[in-house]
């Protein structure tokens, strides 16, 4: 822990001296929406021949599964709140259908 | 400007100051992930994903797992062996070969017997330990065929060369156990196969328990298909098994004799994870970080942990590893751990063409995992939404092995790396099959790369170059963060879906010069 509190204070005081603020040296953290999309990924993938590929997923696709869908994914449908549909919907346009 | 290498000699310079190892690498965070399955691998590349600057050590003695799911089929003779491996290469920047002994989580470390493996979190995925103890004479030369392997093989000869007329029997534990519909499944591919090649034999099912999941589906396919063929013997009829001798599955008030035996015993968590169960069997986890309730810095999760709702499966293990890795690279920034989602599918088989399955949604409320939605295929659903179960179970196979153990696609890697959208490899590299002003030459030629670098550096240079090699001036395909001036549809984005690279990698391990 005392190395790596170190070591970010290194990183914005060399930050400052340098001038520059465009390297970033942690990540994103990794948004709702991403940590859906990955749940999707266990079953959905582009080599697949029956379950269907995860390109143009809208949230009201999504949302509708939960009436028209008679296999598995209305059944995961409803345990998703309106905001995760959105979320994980964006996730995957952004992503080509994919995760992470 | 400040280049990365700057950075690091910086950092160093400040640890030597402090007193801390002045180690450059010591600057990067390292977790160490003991066991390769659905958990382990899945769990190591997700932290690799999010956050590629953590060093993902993978410490599993073998090089190549082989699934408990489908493995049902394979004891059928439906799938080759083959078909339910997978090689560990894809999975972390490095691999210790070598059997985890124990955890110092004082020291932060995992001894094995190829020696220590220092880390700042630790995760343990060990999967399951077989109890014999509970049933006298145990296991008496009968397979328990529950892991991936010699015994699945051992049992799939064993029925084939039964005789005419023979009985097959299950031994099944009360729960919790790995993959509950499994030896009902198993029952279901076998009576398929004794169908066709046995048609006299029996298959007895010996049960400890008084009732299974999705009961009404397995045995309503059970009169349809199989007519006559399982007995299922509950607990309330003495079907708990408590003894074998040569021949013999003995229950409280019976002997049945058998001509091939099949004992699942019952389970508890791996070995490496027993230290952590409080003495319970199961160990007891945080349910957003999947930190061990009585190890500081030890996450453990998969079929080791209690985690009921959820039940014992590769999904579940698939879908835990996603949710702690999400926390472990928030927990090594200093960042809360974001709340976990959950899914958990388990398909099961009663025929190669006959599919249901029970699915579950979850998440963590009043410091507990807890069912969101749960739900089952229907009873007398039309022979055709079995049939497309069925599919949906192949294609699901086919889904986690290649999100677990990064299996590539060598064909579509070919077109990652020359589209000009995705890698665009040609920019810079000379590719196979590639007219001489068709690409660039800025960096080496990938017609042998092969030959030259094994797929473990080759995806590592895809993700980020400068993890090896601070002068590269390749990007990182791999990388959410670090670069400039980035267009919206990147913004927190890896240039590459990870799935790309590793059909990349597929690709460009198999250029060996040959054109």
């Amino acid at each position: 822990m005392r190395l790596r509190s170190s070591l970010l204070t290194a990183t914005s005081a060399a930050a400052l001296v340098g001038g520059a603020a465009t390297v970033a040296p942690d990540p994103p953290a990794v948004s709702r929406g991403d940590r859906i999309a990955a749940t999707c990924v266990t079953c959905h993938h582009p080599g697949n021949a029956h379950i269907p590929p995860l390109a143009n997923v809208s949230a009201a696709l999504l949302a509708a599964q939960a009436e028209t869908g008679n296999t598995v994914m209305h059944r995961l449908v409803e345990g998703l709140t309106e905001d995760d549909l959105h979320a994980v919907a964006e996730s995957l346009a952004r992503s080509h259908g994919d995760a992470p | 400007m400040i280049t990365r290498r700057r950075l690091l000699a910086g950092a160093a310079g400040i640890a030597a100051a402090a007193g801390a190892p002045a180690v450059l690498g010591a600057a990067r965070p390292r977790v160490a992930v003991v066991g390769g399955g659905f958990g382990g691998a899945t769990c190591a590349r997700y932290l690799n994903a999010w956050d590629p600057d953590v060093h993902v050590t993978l410490i599993d003695p073998a090089t190549t797992f082989v699934t408990c799911p489908m493995n049902n089929r394979v004891i059928a003779g439906q799938l080759p062996p083959e078909a339910t491996a997978f090689r560990l290469d894809n999975v972390a920047d490095a691999h210790v070969a070598a059997r985890a002994l124990a955890v110092d989580a004082e020291k932060r470390t995992v001894r094995t017997d190829q020696g220590a493996v220092p880390y700042d979190r630790a995760i343990l995925s060990p999967g399951i330990e077989l109890v014999h103890d509970a049933i006298d004479g145990a296991p008496g030369g009968f397979p328990h065929a529950w892991r991936g392997g010699a015994q699945t093989v051992a049992l799939r000869e064993a029925i084939r060369n039964m005789r005419p007329g023979g009985v097959f029997a299950i031994a099944v534990p009360d729960n919790p156990y790995r993959c509950p519909p499994g030896p009902y499944e198993r029952a279901s591919l076998v009576a398929e196969y004794l169908g066709e090649h046995n048609p006299r034999a029996k298959i007895l099912i010996l049960d400890a328990k008084d009732g299974f999941t999705k009961q009404a589906l397995f045995e309503e396919a059970w009169r349809t298909l199989y007519p006559g063929m399982i007995e299922w013997i509950p607990r309330r009829e003495s079907g708990t098994v408590v003894a074998v001798r040569d021949g013999l599955f003995v229950t409280d008030f019976d002997e049945h004799a058998v001509d091939v035996g099949n004992l699942v015993p019952p389970q508890r968590a791996g070995h490496i994870a027993r230290d952590f169960d409080a003495g319970r069997g199961w160990c007891s986890v945080d349910p957003v970080t999947f930190e061990s309730a009585v190890a500081a810095g030890v996450h453990i999760l998969g079929d080791a942990i209690d985690a009921a709702p959820m039940p014992k499966s590769a999904f579940s293990a698939n879908n835990q590893a996603k949710a702690c890795a999400a926390a472990v690279v928030a927990l090594l920034r200093d960042r809360p751990p974001p709340p976990p989602l959950m899914m958990n599918t388990c398909y099961s088989l009663a025929a190669s063409d006959y599919g249901f399955s029970i699915s579950g949604v979850y998440d963590v409320a009043d410091d507990a995992i807890r069912a969101r939605a749960a739900g089952q295929s229907p009873v007398g659903a039309a022979r055709e939404v079995r049939e497309h179960e069925a599919r949906y179970a192949a294609d699901w196979y086919h889904a986690i092995t290649r999100d677990a153990f990064g299996v590539g696609d060598a064909g579509r890697g070919r077109g990652v790396a020359l589209a000009r959208d995705r890698g665009d490899c040609a920019i810079c590299h000379e590719l196979p099959g590639l007219d001489r002003f068709a690409h660039g030459n800025v960096g080496p030629s990938l017609v042998d790369v092969g030959g030259r670098l094994d797929a473990r550096a080759i995806r590592r240079l895809i993700v980020d170059p400068r993890r090896d090699n601070p002068a590269s001036v390749m990007p990182a395909y791999g990388r959410r963060a670090g670069f400039h001036r980035v267009s919206a549809p990147f913004r927190e984005r890896s240039v590459l879906r990870h799935s790309e690279i590793d059909d990349l990698t597929a690709y460009l391990a198999g250029l060996n010069g040959d054109g």
